[in-house]
């Protein structure tokens, strides 16, 4: 295809990512969902309750398996729609520019939060609330 | 498959639901990371999702996953599964009556307390 950015064995491994990664994110989000939004509720979510599920680092890892590998999954759906509706190769690398960015900052804020958020923190909501 | 009635409407609601997925994603990822900021900084935006707008959101949010994972894996059967291509058209209309089992009941029980 013209203006075709990525090459090679590329797309067959994307191909093989996202039925892999899709099949172990829609485990890892019916648990989040069954747990945050039908046990717990959004009216009752607050920074105490994530703060407490962050003093377990058992739900870390399962929060940082989660975030990545749903941006790798869904930046790469990203990818896929943009190539296809995008003809022109310049705008082809200028979205890709930009979805790239913005793929990366979201992996370096959402990591960070779940690394090194501090549970002791967990004293200061008590007193607010 | 992908040109003309299920296949091409099942291939249409995938790619909507999982860009629908993909945005709210960029927005849980900033409104958790206001987690490092602090509980007054952390709880005064996450009551933004406590609106009934923003509760309808998350009814449209668990259909665009329930579905996306659902006809996620007709298409992992698709791909995966000898002779699963002889009947994608049955597993789409399997993916709808599974989503519906699941989405109403679901829809009800998020939405029961401003519904009722």
């Amino acid at each position: 295809m013209a203006g075709r950015i990525f090459r090679g064995s590329f797309e067959l491994y994307s191909w093989l990512f996202m039925r892999i990664s899709g099949a172990v994110i829609a485990v890892l989000v019916i648990i989040h969902l069954i747990y945050l939004h039908f046990l717990i509720g959004v009216e009752k979510i607050d920074f105490s309750v994530v703060a407490s599920r962050w003093s377990s680092s058992g739900w870390r890892i399962f929060d940082l398996v989660m975030l990545l590998l749903a941006l790798a999954h869904g930046g790469n759906g990203v990818r896929i729609v943009l190539e296809d509706y995008l003809r022109k190769r310049v705008w082809r690398i200028a979205a890709l520019t930009v979805l790239g960015i913005v793929w990366v900052a979201l992996i370096v804020i959402g990591t960070h939060v779940i690394l090194t958020f501090d549970p002791s923190s967990l004293q200061e909501a008590r007193v607010v609330s | 498959m992908y040109r003309g009635k299920e296949g091409m409407l099942a291939w249409m609601a995938h790619r909507a639901a999982g860009i629908g997925i993909f945005l709210f994603l960029v927005a849980h990822i900033i409104d958790i990371s206001l987690m490092g900021f602090g509980p007054k900084t952390f709880n005064k935006m996450l009551h933004l999702y406590t609106n009934p707008v923003a509760r309808l959101g998350e009814v449209l949010l668990l259909a665009a996953v329930l579905f996306h994972a659902l006809n996620g894996v007709r298409i992992g059967i698709i791909d995966f599964v000898p002779g699963g291509v002889r009947v994608h058209r049955a597993m789409f209309y399997a993916v709808i009556i599974l989503f519906l089992v699941v989405f109403i009941p679901a829809a009800y029980i998020l939405l029961r307390d401003i519904i009722l």
